[in-house]
């Protein structure tokens, strides 16, 4: 039960801090919800390889930042809307733009993240011994 | 502005609390599926989202239940977390599928969520 209510509490953060991020840009291109994405891909490696693998903190806590933080605070229902948006207000080509800068930006930022971190780890745990 | 702020606030945390709830119950009757309970999340919140722009394309309840509830319920790291993983481990097929699909029924589920 602590569990869900530490899980309500980490996913109030995240969807308020995408919210505040959302409200930074005006622009016609979802500036903000592409940056939340990315930002959140690039974050959740870290936690769920980084600091699970170093054990920097409890298991617990990886799920409650990573499902509850990073997870809230990246969207994918927001995403899908965009393109529908974009694509109804006569912005097709936009649309597939952001579509693809996502999904590839997406990828490469789990990617490149991924890699950084399982390198720390190695060079994190050959320090400890 | 404080009151948008506490909307989003509350409504992600019953997002993320419905989400985690659905994805155990998922993972419980089928053993790693966290793909699969991944794209059922996503695609069912697409097209939530779907239906609350077609009632409140521009009001508070599209801030309480769209930013909040369905943007905290759905989840664009996990589903690169994973698909990154599917393709790492070399399940080609898999990452294609799952990658591809995703966004394919969101998009379907999204614009039958609005015209609906």
């Amino acid at each position: 039960m602590k569990k869900y209510l530490l899980l309500f509490l980490f996913g109030m953060g995240g969807a308020i801090c995408r919210y505040g991020i959302g409200l930074l840009f005006h622009e016609t291109f979802p500036w903000g919800t592409f940056s939340v994405n990315i930002i959140g891909c690039i974050l959740l490696p870290i936690v769920l390889v980084f600091m699970r693998e170093t054990k920097i903190i409890s298991k617990e806590y990886i799920t409650i930042i990573g499902t509850g933080f990073i997870g809230a605070f990246t969207t994918f229902s927001s995403f899908i809307a965009d393109i529908i948006t974009l694509s109804n207000n006569g912005k097709k080509s936009m649309a597939i733009i952001y579509l693809f800068v996502s999904l590839a930006g997406g990828l490469i930022a789990t990617s490149v993240s991924l890699s950084i971190c399982n390198y720390a780890v190695d060079k994190y745990l050959k320090r400890k011994g | 502005m404080l009151l948008n702020i506490i909307l989003v606030g509350i409504g992600g945390g019953i997002g993320t609390f419905l989400r985690a709830i659905l994805s155990d119950t998922i993972k419980k009757i089928w053993k790693n599926s966290s793909v699969i309970s991944t794209f059922i999340i996503n695609v069912t919140g697409s097209f939530l989202l779907g239906v609350v722009i077609h009632y409140h394309a521009n009001d508070i309840w599209r801030l309480f239940l769209g930013t909040g509830i369905l943007g905290g319920y759905t989840t664009f790291s996990t589903y690169h977390y994973e698909s990154v993983s599917l393709l790492k481990t070399g399940k080609k097929k898999k990452f294609m599928l799952y990658y591809i699909f995703s966004v394919v029924c969101g998009v379907i589920a999204a614009g039958i969520g609005i015209i609906l």
